[in-house]
């Protein structure tokens, strides 16, 4: 998941680097932004083991 | 009737200036480099302590990274239209609206790392510099990049980017955005084999997955 995310952020910068109009640049920087929020809402609920 | 399709087409173009522009014009054009320099040199800090250091970043490392990679993609795409000169006002807005956002996100994940180890006598995730740990300092600058963006937006008027003529202002471009784009490719790679064929970090990486799998 990590490594699909870094890929589409390497996407989008590409794209933003070009001056990319923003109905071709803001539907990727979404995805990356959705699928981060995602994985974070994975490790925050996942049992995390703190042995305090 | 208070405004047409013509006056918003008029206030969203690109503020009148002199073609080369003025000194907060060209700060205006800089300053997003400056800013993605930062993130490059404060991941390419990570990746020292993770290398040289033999410390494996935990999943909201890399989401922090994540979020830093996401606020300067909000900064390069300004350079990019600058360049192209399609830059408009509601761009340039909509532009930092997306570093606000990513830095915001950052600041979330920064804060709840900070929050799982702030009992007495937690010693923390990892290492520390300056006496603060990494995901500390990630959270300072997340606030910077926040208060940077909001006071860019605050005088856009005069800090509109108009991109400088000329080979060198090419040549610098060219080299942050190279540098990002080896930052991101680097964190893909490092992020691989870490995780191995995995969908998931462990919360407590202690090795290189793909190498042990």
């Amino acid at each position: 998941m990590d490594t699909i995310i870094f890929i589409v952020l390497l996407i989008g910068a590409v794209f933003a680097a070009m001056g990319a109009k923003a109905k071709v640049f803001l539907p990727i920087f979404a995805v990356g932004f959705i699928l981060t929020a995602v994985l974070f809402n994975y490790h925050v609920t996942s049992n995390l083991p703190l042995s305090f | 009737m208070p405004s047409t399709t013509t006056d918003a087409a008029v206030n969203d173009a690109a503020p009148e200036q002199a073609p080369e522009g003025t000194f907060w014009n060209k700060i205006g054009y800089w300053f997003p480099h400056i800013l993605i320099l930062a993130y490059c040199g404060t991941i390419a800090g990570a990746f020292s302590t993770q290398f040289i250091g033999n410390e494996f970043p935990c999943p909201l490392c890399m989401l922090q990274r994540m979020a830093m990679i996401l606020a300067s993609i909000g900064a390069l795409w300004i350079i990019g239209q600058a360049r192209k000169g399609t830059l408009t006002m509601s761009s340039y807005m909509m532009s930092y609206g997306l570093t606000i956002l990513a830095a915001m996100f950052g600041m979330a994940m920064s804060g709840r790392q900070i929050l799982l180890h702030i009992l007495p006598g937690d010693p923390g995730y990892g290492g520390t510099v300056l006496g603060l740990h990494l995901y500390t300092w990630a959270f300072i600058t997340f606030v910077v990049v926040l208060l940077y963006a909001a006071l860019m937006m605050i005088f856009s008027k005069s800090t509109f980017p108009i991109a400088p003529k000329g080979n060198a202002a090419k040549w610098i471009t060219f080299i942050v955005i190279g540098i990002f784009i080896f930052i991101i490719a680097a964190n893909a790679v490092s992020v691989f084999f870490e995780e191995g064929l995995h969908w998931y970090l462990p919360d407590d990486p202690t090795r290189y997955e793909l190498l042990n799998s």
